[in-house]
């Protein structure tokens, strides 16, 4: 009887045991393709789920009369888009534009991906996308929408997926320029679409409307990719800098395909 | 079905809901708003049903979920499940569970556990991806 009962104790250890290596082997190798493929799985099988719970939300936004200051925020966003790039077209020689429009372009490649699935957990959006390092993604490739509006950067490539973490995610903070006044600044995410503009210096005007663009490093000039659209004109200045806030222009909740562009 | 699967089936439909609910919030509030993380409050809330065994295996199994759809790296729900499910056993040794107090405790510390426990669980997969791969 009691060796029946030290048997079943050293089984449960074995399994308790055997349940945490498993796990932890799991994150470990997260990247690896068993891995991947069963995260990859489980995100297939999880998004009916959540293009329910994403319908239903929608359903009762609309019930609760949220349609008509959707579509004009609609407008109003496709508006701030369309009028910073007509400034920013204007503000370059057309054909000089055109020629290294072309060339800048034809250096970047773009993968087209589906958006398997959308989660925001305390303000931070997350998109699982259906394509990974085997078509070339890597992590830090930013992400675009079909209007290439700025969406995020990926924060994980896996063999056959990727996930992407939106541009206002708190902690993320790319640099970028404003439209059409000129500037470079420092953008940070603030999660809940929010971003801050930071490091905008003191003889640089911007108002309410403008748009933010998203610019890399060393990139001064080529594709247009733009961020946010400015909502709180400037605090303060405070020495050199001032500050201002700015929102996501992109809607990761509504998205079904993104484009990535991948580094050549 | 076997009593057995009963409780595991629960537990796997209430961390359905939860993700359903947790789109249906996000969906509402368009993005602005933050929505809270359902899905941890029950696992954290579904933690003292069962026995340490179980316990392990099906939180590993939500924390692998979370991860999934979570914005966190991979690996930091799993790590911070996994440390709570252990955790989880100490405290109902200390907590008196029959009572109120201890029925609502035991789940609200559990959760607060394992929201405060995510830095450091995110920390621990990096430091462990780095050392072994």
């Amino acid at each position: 009887m009691m060796t029946t009962t030290i048997a079943r104790k050293r089984i449960r250890a074995a399994v308790a045991g055997a349940a945490v290596v498993f796990f932890v082997a799991a994150a470990i190798a997260s990247q690896s393709r068993p891995v991947a493929l069963a995260r990859e799985w489980i995100a297939r099988m999880g998004r009916p789920l959540l293009s329910a719970g994403a319908y239903v939300g929608g359903y009762v936004r609309s019930a609760a009369g949220g349609d008509a200051r959707n579509e004009r925020e609609e407008d109003e966003r496709y508006l701030s888009a369309s009028a910073a790039e007509i400034r920013t077209l204007r503000k370059e020689n057309e054909s000089l534009r055109r020629l290294l429009g072309l060339k800048e372009e034809s250096a970047v490649a773009l993968q087209a991906a589906n958006v398997m699935s959308y989660a925001q957990i305390m303000g931070r959006e997350t998109l699982f996308i259906d394509r990974g390092r085997d078509e070339g993604i890597a992590e830090g490739d930013i992400v675009i929408d079909e209007d290439r509006l700025l969406v995020g950067e990926i924060m994980e490539a896996l063999p056959g997926s990727s996930r992407v973490s939106v541009a206002s995610n708190a902690g993320r903070a790319f640099s970028g320029s404003l439209v059409p006044l000129g500037g470079d600044i420092l953008v940070k995410g603030l999660g809940g679409r929010a971003l801050a503009l930071e490091l905008i210096p003191y003889d640089t005007p911007i108002r309410d409307g403008d748009a933010v663009r998203w610019m890399p490093k060393g990139q001064r000039e080529g594709v247009a990719i733009f961020a946010g659209r400015v909502v709180a004109g400037t605090s303060a200045p405070t020495g050199a800098f001032k500050t201002g806030r700015a929102v996501l222009l992109a809607r990761p909740d509504q998205l079904e395909r993104v484009l990535v562009l991948t580094r050549p | 079905m076997p009593a057995i699967f009963f409780r595991p089936t629960l537990f796997a439909a209430t961390l359905a809901a939860c993700l359903f609910l947790e789109a249906a919030l996000a969906a509402s509030s368009r993005g602005y708003l933050p929505v809270p993380p359902l899905a941890l409050v029950a696992v954290a809330a579904w933690m003292p049903a069962f026995p340490v065994v179980g316990r392990l295996w099906l939180l590993g199994s939500a924390g692998f979920v979370m991860d999934t759809f979570g914005p966190d790296p991979f690996g930091t729900r799993l790590l911070s499940a996994l440390a709570a499910a252990l955790a989880a056993e100490m405290l109902m040794r200390v907590s008196t569970r029959e009572s109120a107090a201890g029925r609502v405790g035991v789940p609200a510390a559990l959760a607060a556990f394992m929201w405060l426990s995510a830095p450091l669980a995110r920390a621990s997969a990096g430091y462990i991806s780095a050392f072994l791969l």
